[in-house]
């Protein structure tokens, strides 16, 4: 199972190469630390043995829709805690009607300002 | 010689025996009742005569007897006669009759006087023939009472002569005996067959009164025409009625005088007509001709001739015609329906069929040519028989059909569309509309069939087409999202890279390349608020614009929408003053209302040059919010009032020399409008024109029943 020591503030799931580099730069500068993954199989690999106090989730990635990340992790105690953010381009009503559906915690639309990202470093410091 | 008391004994017995005819006859005449007291006393008298034998006397009795029998009988003739004349004045007159004096005879042989009194009963009847036939009219009473009267005298000379014994009067006593006796037998024969023959010859009078009585009055013209073709007789009641001709005008004149000129011609060259060749076993003949009435109008009739042979033995003919113009006009105006009909049926597009007990009792010819089967070979068919032509896909809906129909449940129109196999073999699409009617009082079902295989061609075509045109639009709208993805995709890395530089030390980064990061910034907002735009205006258009609906204070929204643009208001060097509430709640959908302020608080503030004022004041009503926007800047003209508020109506400002920000696409206003209309509520605007500044209202109905459009909204505000 998942090793607790393997413990990571985010995870960044989302095939745009530039906007991988500029979220992992900006958290770094924020003290955070960040992992990322740039398809869904990925991911799922990555999430095999870290677990990220949030994950920023782009839905449409090359291979799979983003959503099938929410269902594995929400189905796995191990992770119940994590906070997981729709990182996304699609309309803003369908990315929310999902992020209900799903139980994810927030939507964050593309392109965002960077102050966007305050209300997730908020929750973090509140846990 | 005669001995005189066997004379008169024979004519007592004989007297008796008239007597007794008398009686018979008079129990079936009882008319004859008054002239009983005579035959019953001129035998006694008759008698006492005989008995004169054994006292003279008796003779003397026996006349005043008679002669009382004569008195009567005379006076029971007159008294018949003048009732009769009371009761009728044209009655003939009757007549009396009998009574003789006595005869006072001398004795003769019984055989001698049976032979003369048998042919002088004879002699009688001639002679009361011969005053009959004289008379005529006379009755046989009458010319008894002539017959009597003469006989009496004679027996009044006779009885006188022989009283004084003077010479000749037994012959001549004898001759008046005899006739008197004679008639007093033959007269209640006579009259008794007199009545028979009158009774026969009534009759015979009668039924001539009736015939007459018929032709006369009868409606169908009556003629007789003689071998020449001329009338000889006619009803002219009739005749004048129908033909305007009366007795006088049509004997003697020819019948084809009347006849139509064509129908002349053509009953002459039918050789059946019996009027035509007199043949008197023809038969009767029937024909319809013009007859020309004597106003000059020819009148259709129709008429039945037959020829007989007259009592002079020439040919002739009966004719019976009768008036049938309005037969005519019914058969013409039968014709002339019939003919409709069959025009409309025989020129239909449409197929026509009737149906009745499952048997085909009549087709058109555009059915028979929409099914490619002959007229004769449909006619032979049963209903069952369309199974075989129908595609097996549709013939489930026919059989329904029938089955319906046997079960008496088809009593509207029905109608269904099928494919049909022709005689040829190429299918085609029909449309059946069928209905239950009466047909000579029994259920029928009338068809009409059409030929839809064209329709039902570009049916398809329109369906593919349409279905093509919807993949078209899936993929329109699929694009506009695509291609929002693509740009937000490296507008993030841009974007965010921006602000990453922006917020780092500005003397950190080398000075001459700061400017260009700013240009950046800047070109990726506005690159971002122009997709937003064109989302939000494809997602109104796809109706899949949706709304958030929550109960918000309106006052600090507005709030923070001015403080989001102070930083460009102040660039611009205006004021921006604000006269808001405490708070006012309404429901909505706050990101997009704070989308519509910030869009018209920022048009405000480019279209104001510097220095200028916009004033944000909300009012609150008992039945609506207004929120007013109100700047002192360029203003709007009334074309532009218009315009400002279609999609892509953003009014170009180039070169008009005004002091203005002219960025954005054109859609903000449109979206703007759309979203208040979407919360029940309008954007109303106001200006005076160039330079006069305008004002903007947001007005929202707190009433359902003031919505303006409320069938969109109602649709469109879902959470």
């Amino acid at each position: 199972m998942t090793n607790k020591n393997n413990i990571i503030d985010f995870l960044i799931i989302e095939d745009d190469f530039d906007t991988v580099n500029l979220l992992q730069a900006y958290l770094k500068a924020k003290g955070y630390t960040s992992e990322s993954a740039r398809s869904v199989k990925k991911a799922l690999d990555i999430l095999k043995n870290i677990v990220p106090s949030v994950i920023l989730l782009d839905i449409l990635l090359p291979d799979r829709k983003g959503y099938e990340i929410i269902k594995s992790v929400k189905s796995n105690q191990a992770f119940s805690d994590v906070l997981i953010y729709f990182l996304t381009a699609i309309p803003m009503n369908e990315a929310i009607k999902k992020m209900e559906e799903l139980g994810a915690n927030g939507v964050i639309e593309k392109p965002f300002k960077l102050e966007e990202l305050d209300v997730i470093f908020e929750k973090l410091k509140n846990k | 010689m005669i001995d005189e008391s066997i004379l008169n004994l024979q004519i007592t017995i004989l007297m008796m025996l008239g007597t007794f005819i008398f009686i018979f006859v008079s129990v079936k005449r009882k008319d004859l009742i008054i002239y009983l007291p005579t035959y019953i006393l001129a035998p006694i008298g008759y008698f006492f005569i005989y008995l004169q034998i054994f006292n003279y006397t008796y003779r003397l009795l026996g006349n005043i007897v008679f002669l009382i029998a004569v008195l009567l009988f005379i006076f029971a003739v007159y008294y018949e006669y003048f009732k009769a004349i009371k009761k009728n004045h044209n009655t003939t007159a009757n007549n009396p009759k009998n009574g003789k004096a006595i005869l006072s005879l001398s004795p003769i042989t019984s055989l001698i006087i049976g032979i003369q009194l048998f042919f002088s009963v004879l002699i009688v009847i001639a002679i009361i023939m011969l005053i009959k036939l004289y008379f005529m009219k006379r009755s046989t009473k009458y010319a008894s009472l002539i017959v009597f009267l003469a006989s009496a005298l004679l027996s009044a000379i006779a009885t006188i002569l022989s009283y004084f014994q003077l010479p000749g009067i037994w012959e001549f006593s004898f001759v008046a005996m005899i006739i008197l006796s004679a008639v007093y037998f033959m007269f209640p024969i006579m009259v008794y067959l007199e009545e028979k023959l009158a009774k026969v010859g009534g009759k015979l009078r009668e039924s001539e009164e009736k015939y007459k009585l018929i032709s006369e009055n009868a409606n169908d013209l009556m003629a007789i025409l003689n071998d020449k073709y001329e009338y000889e007789y006619i009803n002219e009641q009739a005749y004048q009625k129908y033909l305007g001709y009366s007795r006088n005008h049509l004997i003697g004149k020819n019948v084809w005088e009347l006849v139509h000129p064509e129908d002349v011609e053509r009953i002459m060259s039918s050789q059946q007509l019996s009027i035509n060749g007199f043949q008197a076993d023809a038969g009767e003949d029937i024909a319809e001709l013009r007859i020309k009435h004597k106003n000059g109008k020819y009148i259709w009739m129709e008429y039945t001739g037959k020829v007989f042979i007259n009592p002079e033995g020439k040919p002739n003919v009966i004719v019976i015609t009768r008036d049938i113009t309005e037969r005519k006009k019914a058969e013409q105006k039968l014709r002339e329906s019939e003919e409709k009909f069959r025009t409309i049926t025989e020129q239909s597009f449409i197929g026509v069929l009737i149906e009745q007990d499952f048997d085909i009792l009549y087709v058109n010819q555009q059915f028979s040519t929409i099914i490619g089967y002959n007229i004769e070979e449909l006619l032979n068919w049963k209903l069952p028989d369309f199974y075989d032509i129908l595609h097996h896909e549709d013939v489930d809906k026919f059989k329904e059909l029938i089955d319906k129909k046997t079960k008496g449940l088809t009593d509207k129109i029905t109608n269904f569309q099928s494919r049909l196999f022709k005689k040829t073999g190429e299918v085609i699409w029909i449309e059946i509309f069928s209905r239950e009617f009466m047909y000579q009082d029994r259920p029928a079902n009338l068809a009409f069939v059409m030929d839809i295989t064209d329709l039902k061609e570009a049916e398809e075509v329109i369906r593919k087409e349409n279905k093509k045109l919807l993949e078209l639009d899936n993929l329109r709208k699929e694009l506009i999202t695509r291609i929002s993805h693509e740009l937000r995709t490296p507008l993030t890395s841009i974007y965010g890279a921006s602000q990453i530089l922006l917020q780092s030390n500005k003397k950190d980064v080398i000075e001459k390349i700061w400017p260009y990061l700013e240009i950046n910034y800047r070109g990726s907002i506005r690159l971002k608020g122009l997709i937003d735009n064109l989302l939000d205006a494809s997602r109104l258009d796809n109706k899949k614009f949706e709304l958030r609906l929550s109960n918000e204070n309106l006052n600090s929204l507005i709030n923070d929408c001015i403080k989001e643009l102070h930083y460009l208001a102040d660039k611009r060097h205006l004021t921006i003053n604000a006269e808001l509430p405490v708070a006012v709640y309404f429901k909505l959908d706050k990101h997009r209302f704070e989308q519509v302020f910030i869009n018209i608080l920022s048009n405000a503030i480019k279209n104001t040059p510097p220095h200028g004022q916009i004033f944000v004041i909300l009012n609150e009503t008992p039945d609506q919010i207004d929120v007013i926007i109100k700047d002192t800047g360029v203003g709007l003209t009334k074309d532009e009032k218009t315009k400002i508020f279609q999609k892509f109506g953003k009014i170009e400002r180039y070169g008009m020399d005004l002091d203005v920000d002219i960025e954005g696409a054109g859609l903000g206003l449109y979206i703007s409008k759309e979203i208040v209309k979407l919360h029940r509520g309008e954007i109303l605007v106001e200006s005076e024109g160039r330079n006069k500044g305008c004002t903007f209202i947001v007005r929202l109905y707190k009433l359902l029943d003031k919505l303006k459009q409320p069938d969109q909204m109602i649709n469109m505000v879902k959470l």
